[in-house]
């Protein structure tokens, strides 16, 4: 005399061994799994890698390089605005100008025609000339 | 009454940590009674082992998802069965269900309480294959694993209420065809 669920099983006992079979397979293809991870965690990543290689064994020379910066930022945030060469509100000297003083010596400058007006002197009296002559 | 009540603390936390020996006690519980459930609803051996084979797999992948590791038997079972309905789809179109409850009989004695003869045994699983392959699903979950109303609900992704009715015409009808042919 059995339950159902003997019978159930019993029914089916021949299979036993192709499902032990299917069972290892599974658990052999997880193990490989695991160990894949395994080796993946224990490869170090590039960015270990360079903290291992790079950083860490010159630690104190990143520290005083690092420590110089923040000084020099906090020199340069903290310092009065230096007063700049150039007056930027000043007029812009004429391009002609400016191409005489860079090349004095050059033919096309030769050619250029001075932007300011040769002026003779006047006379320094608004009385006629016969009359200072005289 | 089933020894599946007294059954040892399985290893499902050790398994969560991807241990293969658990995995493996795990499948050496379930595999013969996920085997019966499957191979006795598609009827054929390559394709429920088949079955089983991808049921594991997937209980690997996803057993992040168990939030709750009592419910481990009940989970993997439903994978197992979301596969057997993917191999019936495959197989044939969805054919409308027809739940008879008005023809029922009253309920009797409990069916996982039968005992079977030997010379019967041959003759008690041609009914059980008489039946629906619906009314099959539920009462093969209730003789193999004890499953509750509720577990076999999630089991089968039906509500509860169609779960009784499905197991109460299936105990029934199957104790109508054991008194008929014993006749």
């Amino acid at each position: 005399m059995k339950t159902v669920r003997e019978l159930l099983l019993n029914r089916h006992r021949s299979i036993q061994p192709k499902l032990d079979a299917l069972r290892a397979k599974t658990t052999s293809e997880l193990r490989v799994g695991a160990s894949d991870m395994e080796i993946a965690h224990a490869k170090p990543s590039l960015r270990l890698r360079i903290w291992q290689e790079l950083i860490l064994p010159a630690r104190r020379l990143w520290v005083g390089v690092a420590a110089a910066w923040c000084v020099i930022a906090f020199l340069h945030v903290s310092a009065p605005s230096a007063k700049p060469l150039l007056n930027a509100e000043a007029p812009r000297p004429p391009l002609e100008m400016i191409t005489v003083f860079q090349y004095p010596d050059s033919a096309a400058v030769a050619e250029l025609k001075p932007v300011w007006k040769e002026r003779t002197p006047g006379p320094r009296s608004d009385r006629p000339a016969q009359e200072l002559r005289s | 009454m089933l020894a599946l009540e007294s059954q040892p603390q399985l290893p499902i936390a050790e398994a969560r940590a991807g241990e293969s020996e658990a995995w493996n006690a795990l499948f050496a519980r379930y595999q013969m009674p996920l085997y019966v459930y499957v191979v006795e609803l598609v009827h054929n051996e390559q394709t429920a082992l088949d079955i089983v084979q991808e049921t594991f797999i997937n209980a690997v992948r996803y057993l992040d998802r168990l939030q709750d590791d009592a419910k481990f038997g009940s989970w993997l079972f439903s994978i197992a069965h979301q596969k057997v309905i993917q191999h019936w789809r495959k197989r044939r179109p969805a054919e409308p269900f027809d739940d008879k409850i008005a023809e029922l009989p009253g309920e009797e004695s409990d069916p996982r309480d039968w005992l079977i003869q030997k010379e019967q045994e041959e003759e008690f699983m041609s009914l059980i294959n008489r039946l629906s392959e619906e009314h099959r699903s539920v009462l093969l979950l209730h003789f193999l694993e004890d499953f509750s109303l509720d577990q076999i609900a999630e089991i089968t992704e039906t509500a509860i209420g169609t779960v009784k009715s499905r197991m109460h015409y299936a105990k029934n009808a199957l104790r109508k065809l054991m008194r008929k042919d014993r006749l």
